[in-house]
């Protein structure tokens, strides 16, 4: 097993190589010149050739490239071209909002979703198991930003309960960091609650008819030992895919509930970027999310081996 | 006896085709039915937009900017004028369009990964670490570039959503092949087309495509 761990964190450097040379080259295909951008309307065209040749976009590509991969073997992500600030640095800044929000999205989706799957294919056909799936294909087909300015007026600007917006970080008050979290971490939840819920209502619809399952009846064990222990554990494969898919996505960003909530995450970082056209942050930011989907989902693929030990490696 | 027999099960079975019999099943089951009735509304009102409403979706009245809903606007008009009852018609014939598209396209080509991932080892190393590269490029970044590279189109909109959206299908599939690949049910199948195209279809499509 250890063999394959430290294969696939090797793995991690050709698929950062491979997306490296993708989104270089995407950049450059999309139209947009930063130099333009930075320049203004009212430049002339020498002024913007002036800035091109400043930022190296003058040079030819493959120099281009070779430059930028010089670079990051040093460690060294470059600078972004409109604030003039290291991207890793700017980076860094984006990772606590945006794992602080993956995480508590995820556990509040998980808590809420798993047992409602269950339940709803242990009453599969009943109105209960009607009403549970009714709702999550509410919770998945209503916009973030409309659960999202929903929550803010009913619960920051009616009750006054939670801040509107915003993001603190946990060293500087913890109180103020979960309290702004809430709401975010809420109208994002529910959409993966809704996902997480289906599958797991799916999966467990199909073990629950196995033929193991209906011998631990038979035993004579108790319904929830049935359906925790013997159903869902042998469900919980594709379950687990789903809820590390999810994390994966949300660390990678979510624009729409950053925005909303004013959540300096990376996925505005992202599109902010893009919008731009500030190539080295875009590259840089792709780099590191591509990285961290390779970890994410070996980590997804070891605990595969946890809960269903025929799995192995 | 036994015609009376036959014509009872006859009886039912021509019942249940009646309309009496159709509305007692839907009632036991709403939700498709629900569904289904949205979906043909929507598919409708799209189809027979041009004769839904009055407007074009592209003429502007600049006099009738940014009007709130009323009677001539039922939706209100925008920055243009135009009205938003009338954009949201039309809309709807691309959005179902790159909808459908992009659920049909994702799921097979997710599916086709995910299965021969979930079985070849060798396959498995490859597939899935082009999937992570993939699923890390932004779609707004892979829209971009592809608008550029051809004229913009449906197309290339279905193309730049369906990519980011395969890693999540593959995954999802390889996951349940790998689970019951190392259950009987597959190693019973010794010809290798047999429990491929077998299992492939039985076993691990109904879970991925209810999704």
């Amino acid at each position: 097993m250890w063999y394959y761990v430290t294969k696939r964190i090797l793995a991690t450097l050709p698929v950062m190589g491979v997306v490296a040379v993708i989104v270089f080259l995407l950049l450059r295909l999309s139209p947009g010149d930063p130099a333009a951008i930075i320049a203004g309307d009212d430049a002339t065209s020498e002024d913007i050739a002036k800035i091109r040749e400043h930022l190296g976009l003058d040079r030819p590509l493959l120099t281009q490239f070779v430059r930028w991969l010089g670079q990051l073997a040093t460690g060294d992500f470059g600078n972004s071209i409109y604030l003039e600030r290291p991207v890793l640095g700017l980076i860094m800044e984006r990772v606590e909002p945006t794992l602080a929000l993956s995480v508590t999205t995820i556990i509040f989706a998980v808590v809420l979703a798993v047992p409602i799957g269950v339940l709803a294919a242990w009453r599969a056909g009943t109105w209960i198991d009607q009403t549970i799936m009714a709702l999550s294909v509410l919770a998945f087909s209503v916009p973030v930003f409309l659960i999202g300015y929903g929550l803010v007026i009913g619960f920051s600007l009616t009750l006054e309960l939670l801040p509107v917006q915003g993001f603190v970080s946990l060293a500087e008050d913890p109180g103020a960091f979960f309290r702004h979290l809430v709401l975010p971490t809420v109208a994002l939840g529910l959409v993966y609650t809704a996902l997480i819920a289906r599958i797991t209502r799916a999966t467990m619809l199909e073990t629950l008819n196995e033929d193991f399952i209906r011998t631990a009846r038979a035993k004579g064990l108790g319904e929830p030992r049935v359906l925790i222990l013997h159903a869902l554990k042998n469900a919980s494969v594709p379950i687990v895919t789903t809820i590390g898919t999810g994390l994966a996505l949300l660390i990678g960003g979510v624009v729409v509930t950053e925005s909303v909530f004013a959540v300096p995450g990376i996925g505005r970082l992202t599109i902010d970027a893009v919008m731009q056209r500030d190539y080295p942050v875009i590259q840089g930011v792709i780099l590191v999310v591509a990285g961290v989907y390779v970890l994410v989902n070996l980590l997804i693929d070891l605990t595969y081996s946890l809960l269903d030990p025929r799995i192995r490696y | 006896m036994a015609s009376t027999d036959i014509t009872a099960a006859a009886a039912i079975v021509l019942r249940s085709r009646t309309a009496t019999g159709l509305l007692r099943r839907a009632a036991r089951r709403p939700l498709p039915v629900l569904g289904s009735a949205l979906l043909i509304v929507l598919i409708l009102s799209a189809l027979l937009a041009p004769w839904l409403t009055p407007y074009d979706p592209f003429e502007m009245n600049v006099v009738d900017r940014l009007l709130p809903p009323n009677e001539t606007y039922w939706f209100g008009t925008d920055a243009y004028g135009r009205d938003i009852f009338t954009r949201t018609l039309y809309g709807g014939r691309v959005s179902l369009v790159i909808g459908a598209a992009v659920a049909v396209a994702s799921t097979v080509v997710g599916l086709l990964i995910g299965v021969i991932a979930g079985y070849f080892r060798t396959a498995d190393a490859i597939l899935m670490r082009v999937m992570d590269g993939l699923m890390a490029i932004p779609g707004i970044l892979l829209a971009i570039a592809l608008m550029s590279l051809t004229l913009a189109s449906v197309w290339i909109v279905i193309m730049a959503i369906t990519i980011p959206e395969v890693p999540r299908v593959a995954r999802l599939v390889r996951s349940v092949v790998l689970s019951c690949a190392s259950r009987s049910i597959s190693r019973q199948r010794v010809p290798w087309v047999r429990g491929f195209r077998g299992s492939c279809c039985a076993t691990y499509c109904p879970t991925p495509l209810r999704r």
